[in-house]
């Protein structure tokens, strides 16, 4: 049997094409969209929501950490006081030599720049562009003392030991002859470290994130 | 319901309109069936049909195309603007590899179809069909010799009709011969129809209709025998009319039987008569006896060759092409309407739960979302301990890196003071760090040994000093001998390279894991 394709039937066909299309555009279409729209949402707030719900249990324990790590931090600040503070290197530098029972006799401040060594963790960590500016310092020191060779001993473990980030790069020590007992001079380089440990902004709690 | 009327003789579709549609409307309104549907049985001159036989080796498609070829041949008509149709006729008894199909093709022409159609649509019924009665004979003819076939036996169905009659015979259960000859009891009416002179001489004339009536009542008369006393009717009277008529009829049998069956078959053929032709009085006998046959008269004859051919009714209607066109254009709107309707419900129950699913995911992402919102406490927590680890991360990492391992000088020194013996002087000491290598140097003055090649106490010295833990290996550098106060002495360097020794103090005793939480999960 023939399919009489005549201008009547093609418009009832165009007619009932536009109405099959019309209504999935207008009704069907839209509600997908959104469902879409909802389901990503979901993709994208389930980690989030999980996320936030070990956040929640792990409070406490994050409490406990920020207090420790704030230990830490002090404790790196303290260490690093006397390449920032040259008065304090100086006077402790003195206290250690009076303690000791040696003679200071030049102390010569170097200007240095702080660097890290090639294709270290340290130097990664610092990688342009991904951290904020940084602020360690390195600062330098010429010392030259004289004492007894045990005090000098002593002298030299209290600067490792007291000091902070103290690097004793170089000494150089001859004996001195002259009255009383036996004395070495001891030209020494110092080299003092400061870590900086301010807080940088968090890349990811910020305001404009999506993140909780 | 049984009622018979007079309808006007002959087969002029255009003489239906007027008596018969008025009678026919007046039935339909008694028996309440106004605008049902009715298949009309009709003959008209203008109708064509074959019975055509087609090697059963040709494929279908091909068969039916010869037989269109032959129908478009015998019909007045172009057959694409005229209804036609073609049936194949008991095709389950052909067969297929040595014998013939059957087919019968009929056509009409469209504007005489319409007349039949309005004049149905005007007796108050709608037409779902009209079907050349011709063309069912030829059907029910083959019906009837299929269904009374035997094995081994030969039988010829006899289908006579007003204006055709048809011929099947059926050798050993399988369909051999189908033929229609365009002669049928219309021909003993017109025969009738004559000036016949009664037995006082007076000339009888009968109209169609009466003498249709008196073919009906008397049918093939004895010669003796008295027809109508009162108009002086024998059948001496009216058997010269009808006699050429009847020997046609013996004629076209007798060519059937021999051509179409073979000779020597008549002794043992069956014949079976139907139609309208069987219904009057000793017709069959007559044309049969001149044969020596003896036929055999269907039950319900006038009908049997219609109950036969019913299944195949709807593929010989002969529907105006209009029609058939108007018919399947509405089928074909309905259809799409139906698809449009279907579609939308799909739809519609595809919006809904789409709707549903929505409503419950939007109730969840809710969900979600109070769920990911932290307390401001909590985040600024979170961000504090971020913020620590990065930047006491950071800083541990240059620590390790720069000063957590260093030199122990101190220590260095006091090994030296008590590794170096009463005759060795070292006059200068210097500790550097070179490339990130801890070396002391040593520069002194040892007493010297007899003979030179005696390593003595400057030897001994370095074998002491490679047993100093922090140190890791020594050199002996240039050595000089002299003499110092007359004593002989030899002036030495030693390069000693000293291990740099963890100082865990510096790194801060930090009681955390570092790991990362979103590695460790913790």
């Amino acid at each position: 049997m023939s399919v009489p394709m005549g201008r009547d039937m093609l418009v009832q066909i165009s007619i009932a094409v536009a109405v099959c299309v019309g209504g999935y555009l207008f009704l069907t279409s839209p509600a997908k969209r959104s469902l879409s729209q909802v389901m990503a949402d979901q993709a994208r707030l389930e980690p989030l929501a999980v996320e936030a719900d070990h956040i929640r249990e792990r409070l406490p324990e994050i409490t406990r950490e920020i207090a420790a790590l704030e230990a830490d931090r002090d404790q790196i600040e303290r260490a690093g006081r006397f390449a920032r503070d040259r008065g304090a290197m100086f006077k402790a530098i003195g206290d250690l030599a009076s303690s000791h029972g040696v003679r200071i006799e030049q102390i010569d401040p170097v200007d240095m720049e702080f660097s890290v060594k090639e294709d270290s963790p340290a130097e990664d960590a610092q990688a342009p562009g991904e951290s904020p500016e940084r602020d360690d310092l390195r600062a330098g020191f010429n010392v030259r003392v004289v004492g007894s060779y045990s005090d000098f001993v002593g002298f030299m473990r209290s600067l490792r030991r007291r000091l902070g980030y103290a690097l004793v790069t170089s000494v150089r020590i001859t004996p001195t002859y002259g009255e009383g007992s036996p004395e070495v001079s001891a030209k020494i380089q110092l080299e003092q470290y400061a870590f900086d440990v301010t807080l940088p902004p968090s890349p990811i709690l910020t305001e404009e994130g999506d993140g909780w | 319901m049984l009622e018979e009327t007079s309808l006007p003789a002959g087969r002029d579709v255009s003489l239906w309109s007027g008596h018969s549609q008025t009678v026919l409307r007046g039935w339909v309104e008694r028996l309440g069936i106004t605008g049902s549907r009715a298949v009309v049985l009709y003959e008209s001159d203008e109708t064509v049909v074959k019975a055509i036989s087609v090697p059963s080796a040709a494929g279908s498609a091909a068969a039916c195309q010869a037989v269109r070829l032959a129908l478009a041949e015998s019909a007045p008509h172009d057959l694409s603007n005229h209804p036609h149709a073609i049936v194949p006729i008991c095709a389950d008894s052909c067969d297929r590899d040595s014998g013939s199909r059957f087919f019968v093709a009929c056509t009409e022409s469209d504007q005489r179809a319409q007349e039949a159609v309005e004049w149905l649509k005007g007796s108050g019924l709608r037409a779902s069909g009209i079907c050349p009665r011709s063309a069912v004979d030829v059907i029910g003819a083959a019906g009837i010799a299929i269904s009374a076939a035997s094995a081994d036996g030969v039988v010829l169905g006899l289908c006579i009709g007003s204006g055709a009659t048809a011929f099947a015979g059926v050798i050993g259960g399988r369909l051999a011969l189908v033929r229609q000859v365009q002669f049928g009891t219309d021909r003993l009416v017109g025969a009738l129809t004559r000036i016949m002179h009664a037995s006082d001489g007076r000339e009888i004339h009968l109209g169609p209709d009466a003498a249709a009536r008196m073919l009906e009542r008397i049918g093939i008369p004895e010669p003796d025998e008295d027809l109508d006393v009162a108009e002086g009717l024998t059948g001496r009277t009216i058997l010269p009319l009808l006699q050429p008529v009847l020997q046609r009829f013996a004629v076209e049998l007798k060519q059937t039987i021999r051509y179409g069956l073979g000779t020597g078959q008549g002794a043992d053929l069956r014949l079976l008569v139907a139609g309208r032709g069987a219904v009057i009085p000793r017709l069959a006998e007559s044309i049969t006896a001149r044969h020596g046959l003896d036929a055999q008269t269907v039950q319900d004859a006038e009908h049997a060759a219609v109950e036969i051919a019913w299944p195949s009714i709807a593929g010989l209607n002969l529907m105006p092409c209009c029609i058939v066109e108007a018919r399947s254009a509405r089928r074909w709107r309905r259809a799409l309407w139906q698809g449009v309707a279907l579609a939308a419900g799909v739809m519609a129950a595809d919006t809904f739960s789409t709707r549903v699913t929505l409503a419950d995911q939007r109730a969840r992402l809710e969900g979600l979302a109070d769920r990911a919102e932290l307390s401001p406490e909590a985040r600024d927590a979170v961000q504090r301990e971020q913020a620590l680890r990065e930047s006491i991360g950071q800083a541990r990492s240059l620590i390790a890196d720069l000063v957590e391992r260093v030199p122990a000088w101190d220590a260095l020194l006091i090994a030296l003071a008590r590794r170096t013996p009463e005759d060795v002087r070292l006059t200068n000491i210097e500790l550097t760090i070179s490339d990130g290598a801890p070396r002391c140097l040593l520069s002194g003055v040892a007493l010297a040994q007899d003979p030179p090649s005696n390593p003595g106490s400057l030897g001994t010295y370095l074998d002491a000093l490679a047993d100093v833990p922090i140190v890791a290996d020594r050199q002996l550098g240039s050595t000089q001998r002299q003499e110092m106060d007359g004593v002989p002495t030899q002036r030495f360097e030693i390069t000693l390279d000293v291990l740099p020794l963890p100082e865990p103090a510096r790194l801060p005793e930090t009681r955390l894991s570092w790991a990362d939480p979103q590695e460790d999960g913790s």
